[in-house]
């Protein structure tokens, strides 16, 4: 992938293992900080970051199961998919709320529903998409929402 | 890159973050911080003066020294915060539980 190049995509696969995220960050964004999509980088990174974070801490994948990560650049914004080899989670029973403010984890979803326009899961709970607007983090939450593909 | 650093004057530790408070950073902290705690020091100072990056594993490991802080009658605050992690830190609604203050005046 060259820093000279737009962010029309990139998709490959990390080991589970947390130095995997700040590298694959580095290399999406030596491209997507030369691109119209450089304003949604905060978002964009957090994202990344939490969904990631999550397949490489919470899923039951078998050890050392790579993690399926693809980005890609689209006139409506970017879409992020993140899939992992575990058996997924009931994402129908995540909460609409942030968690309390002493809680010190369950944050990843809430900002997954922030940050991103849309976030869908598949059936199985093992892989989900999210889309971004090419603008930078909007407050408003109404138009996210979870579901099936 | 400005890197991590926790600074000890009696019972007060300043942590000047690098970059980044994320998962690989975090167990890092914990640890410093545990240790911190555990010999006196009631109140913290997080400075995010150069902190780009904050996720939800970062988040955690403020909260979790506010609460134990708190036990102890503490305080804690969070200061030089970029826009995009007050935002962040808002729409958790944690800016009054950290005591976060914004790097320009916008937010106080």
């Amino acid at each position: 992938m060259s820093a000279r190049g737009r962010l029309r995509g990139l998709t490959t696969s990390l080991r589970p293992e947390l130095t995997e995220v700040d590298a694959f960050c580095r290399r999406v964004f030596e491209v997507q900080r030369l691109d119209q999509y450089r304003d949604s980088g905060f978002g964009m990174e957090l994202l990344l970051r939490e969904f990631l974070n999550n397949a490489i801490l919470h899923s039951d994948a078998p050890k050392g199961k790579r993690i399926q990560v693809a980005v890609r650049g689209r006139p409506s914004g970017i879409l992020i998919r993140v899939t992992d080899r575990g058996r997924g989670f009931d994402w129908r029973r995540l909460q609409e709320a942030p968690p309390d403010p002493e809680a010190t984890s369950g944050r990843g979803l809430a900002i997954g529903r922030i940050y991103a326009r849309k976030m869908r899961y598949n059936q199985r709970g093992n892989s989900v998409r999210l889309w971004l607007s090419p603008q930078p983090h909007k407050e408003t939450r109404n138009e996210n929402q979870s579901s099936t593909s | 890159m400005k890197t991590n650093q926790v600074h000890r004057e009696d019972n007060l530790v300043t942590v000047t973050l690098g970059t980044r408070l994320t998962a690989v950073e975090v167990p890092e902290f914990q640890l410093a911080l545990k240790e911190q705690l555990a010999s006196g020091a009631i109140h913290v100072v997080f400075d995010l003066s150069a902190t780009e990056s904050l996720d939800s594993n970062g988040i955690g490991l403020l909260v979790a020294t506010s609460n134990s802080l708190r036990m102890v009658s503490g305080t804690l605050s969070v200061i030089h915060v970029a826009d995009s992690i007050y935002r962040l830190l808002e729409a958790m609604r944690l800016t009054d539980r950290l005591h976060v203050k914004a790097s320009g005046a916008t937010h106080g």
